[in-house]
């Protein structure tokens, strides 16, 4: 069923315009076997159009102001070393991309160890590397409609990071996308990570603006993990206030794989970061948490969607919100559990600290479970500052301000403590407080 | 030292203190005592300054100070300490991170040094060990976890590290053991100095025995109804609070 008219609507024209016009120069238009993934993705942008608020998913995120802004993709920028050291973490391979771009001059990828490759999507699509790009497509579901249609008819760039079977890359590895302040842009973005049998790989995505315009990035990470393979995934979301961001993360999780995630979603007017899991061979296993930290009208959507498709699957999800001024969050939280899928063990949980009573925070947890023999949970809380214990801080001369920093912080600590990385750890910990930094003293109790 | 007078305060509209009137000399331990709902942790909120304590009427003057134009903390700074009835768990606060945030406040609010680390730890654990508290509770967050004698104990801890002029104890002898009790009270008389003062609220004579007051108060029906010496403890201890014509409990 479809709950547009695409035909009609102007935005899905408009992007398919745009790859009429400018198909032949995106990545592997020469290769009929990309032609074909993007030819299919446009067919399902066309047939279901991008979501709206009548979308059951897309229920309290809503996207027509994004497709009202003009976007166009940037002239090349000229950046330096300096511009992007801030957002660079210590003891890592990185990888740099500026208003979606690959910038090998600036990025630090010497010396992979033996066992990692890594290439630019737009070098694996085009003849370069064609290897790498084996599989891409295949994880985020090409024929899936709306954004992530979207992002395949037009991937222009993105991580391509493969780790062989049996190895342990030991430093993370690390891709900065920097948006310019040039002008509006757009990109679309395609991650792909494969991480072979018995490997074990931290990547970090970290989103950030140099300036305040605005941009639109639209990204789509797919990974996919071998058996027992281990990845941790982390994504700094920390765009300028005026930018959109819609990220979807699509995971394959083999027998006895552990995938591990964590969110830090600060920036951006509007940003969407989707996660979905198949548990796809029995003992494997996801974790998957999220901070966002949001002010003024930002609007920060947690999107989750676990398919426990096999037996013995644990799954685990823990996000926290805190939310000043007149900011909304939206944590929804799907769970499937297949009829064949015994001994699940499923569990969620989304808690939201509102220091405005202006803030909103949404939470729909949805667990469709067709086994018997499982384990599910789900909650979801809203609260303010506990002001007993406010007092109780500041009643030991602490002033007012860095006690309820305190607390903030204590809210969302767990999250952060169990980062075993402690580049990664540091550097989410230095965006938390000076976040906080930023927060005026609460001027009425919510 | 601390001068209150005609002091009347509401809690949600309703008043609760109705004009108390109190002189607290330095080094001068002074006991309240009253029936339940009297207004006595009322009166300790109001002189740390706790908000939906509205101060309708009175003063207090606190070393020449006007004690109500302060904020908490700056009142913490002044040297006035709560040692709460009811002490509240912070999740998620480290009890470390606590004490040495409080300690390096209040100590920039006086104007002296930040303690380092090292002395930090040094003096956490000395004092620690001198209230007989096991410092392994310090590994935990605030309060999280600790036992009706642990917090109080607690309570008592950064206390003696903040080392205040008028330390306000409120119940803090409820629902401790004997040893406990003796730690307790040691820890309050180790900070008897000529220049220190208490203000110590509770029900039994018991810490009365441990913490010899100057002075003994009755508070009743949101005012001092009688005022002694020590002696009026033991005697309200052995007839109750009908020899002054009260109920034992107040009617809301
Ligand atoms: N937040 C509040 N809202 C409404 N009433 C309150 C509030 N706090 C205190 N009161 C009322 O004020 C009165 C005095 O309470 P307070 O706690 O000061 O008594 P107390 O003398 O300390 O009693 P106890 O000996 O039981 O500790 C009580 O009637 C209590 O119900
Ligand atoms: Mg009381």
């Amino acid at each position: 069923m479809s709950l547009v008219q695409p035909l009609t609507d102007p935005v899905v024209k408009k992007y398919c315009d745009q790859f009429a016009a400018q198909g032949a120069q995106l990545p592997g238009a020469e290769h009929d076997g990309i032609k074909s993934i993007r030819e299919r993705a446009q067919s399902a942008l066309s047939r279901e159009g991008l979501p709206t608020r009548r979308v059951e998913s897309w229920k309290y995120t809503d996207l027509r102001n994004l497709h009202r802004a003009e976007f166009s993709s940037a002239p090349e920028a000229s950046v330096t070393q300096a511009d992007i050291a801030p957002f660079v973490i210590d003891h890592a391979f990185v990888a740099v991309f500026v208003d979606g771009r690959f910038v090998p001059t600036l990025s630090q990828l010497d010396e992979l160890p033996e066992g990692l490759s890594f290439s630019s999507l737009a070098d694996a699509l085009s003849d370069k590397d064609l290897e790498a790009a084996n599989g891409v497509g295949e994880i985020a579901d090409v024929d899936q409609p709306g954004l992530a249609a979207l992002n395949t008819m037009l991937m222009q760039d993105g991580g391509v990071c493969r780790v062989a079977d049996n190895v342990s890359v030991e430093m993370p590895i690390q891709l900065v996308f920097v948006v310019t302040d040039n002008s509006a842009t757009e990109s679309h973005l395609r991650n792909f990570i494969v991480v072979g049998a018995n490997s074990k790989a931290t990547v970090m995505q970290s989103y950030v603006s140099l300036g305040a315009s605005s941009s639109f990035c639209n990204v789509v990470t797919e990974a996919d993990l071998g058996q027992g393979a281990n990845l941790r995934s982390v994504i700094l979301q920390d765009q300028s206030q005026t930018a959109w961001h819609i990220g979807l993360t699509s995971v394959r999780v083999s027998r006895d794989a552990h995938f591990d995630s964590f969110v830090l979603s600060a920036g951006g007017r509007l940003a969407r970061n989707e996660i979905r899991i198949r548990l796809d061979g029995e003992g494997a296993d996801c974790s998957l948490n999220g901070i966002a930290l949001v002010r003024d009208r930002q609007h920060c959507d947690n999107t989750t969607d676990v398919d426990h498709a096999m037996s013995h699957c644990h799954s685990s999800q823990i996000y926290k919100n805190v939310l000043d001024d007149r900011a909304h969050t939206v944590f929804q939280g799907r769970v499937h559990v297949a009829p064949d899928a015994q001994k699940t063990d499923a569990h969620q949980m989304n808690r939201n600290l509102l220091l405005s009573r202006n803030a909103q925070a949404d939470s729909k947890p949805e667990l469709i479970i067709h086994a018997d023999d499982v384990k599910c949970s789900h909650g979801a809380t809203v609260g303010d500052l506990d002001q007993d214990a406010l007092f109780y801080l500041q009643s030991r001369g602490i002033d007012a301000v860095t006690a309820q920093n305190m607390m903030v912080q204590a809210f969302v600590a767990e999250l952060l403590e169990t980062m075993p990385e402690d580049s990664i750890r540091s550097c989410l910990e230095a965006r938390m407080s000076s976040w906080l930094e930023n927060l005026t003293l609460i001027k009425e109790a919510a | 030292m601390l001068s209150i007078k005609n002091l009347h305060a509401t809690v949600h509209g309703k008043e609760i203190l109705q004009g108390v009137y109190l002189e607290i000399g330095a080094g001068e331990v002074h006991a309240i005592m009253g029936p339940n709902g009297s207004g006595k942790s009322t009166l300790s909120y109001v002189l740390s300054g706790r908000e939906g304590y509205e101060v309708t009427d009175g003063e207090i003057i606190y070393n020449g100070k006007n004690l109500l134009e302060l904020e908490v903390h700056e009142r913490a700074g002044e040297g006035i300490f709560l040692a709460f009835q009811y002490p509240v768990e912070i999740p998620g606060v480290s009890s470390m991170n606590f004490l040495r945030t409080s300690l390096n406040s209040v100590r920039r609010y006086r104007g002296e040094d930040e303690i380092s680390a090292v002395d930090f730890l040094k003096l956490v654990r000395a004092t620690a060990k001198s209230l007989e508290m096991d410092d392994k509770l310090l590994q935990r967050p605030v309060n999280v976890g600790f036992s009706g004698g642990e917090k109080k104990r607690n309570e008592v801890l950064q206390m003696s590290l903040l080392e205040p002029s008028l330390a306000v104890l409120d119940e803090t002898d409820s629902g401790l053991d004997i040893d406990a009790l003796k730690a307790v009270a040691d820890g309050v008389n180790a900070l008897r100095s000529p220049e220190r003062s208490s203000l110590v609220i509770t029900h039994y004579q018991r810490l009365l025995s441990y913490i010899v007051p100057d002075y003994v108060h009755v508070l009743a029906h949101g005012k001092i109804a009688a005022s002694g010496d020590k002696s009026l403890a033991l005697e309200l201890e052995k007839n109750g609070y009908a020899m002054l014509g009260l109920e034992d409990t107040e009617a809301a």
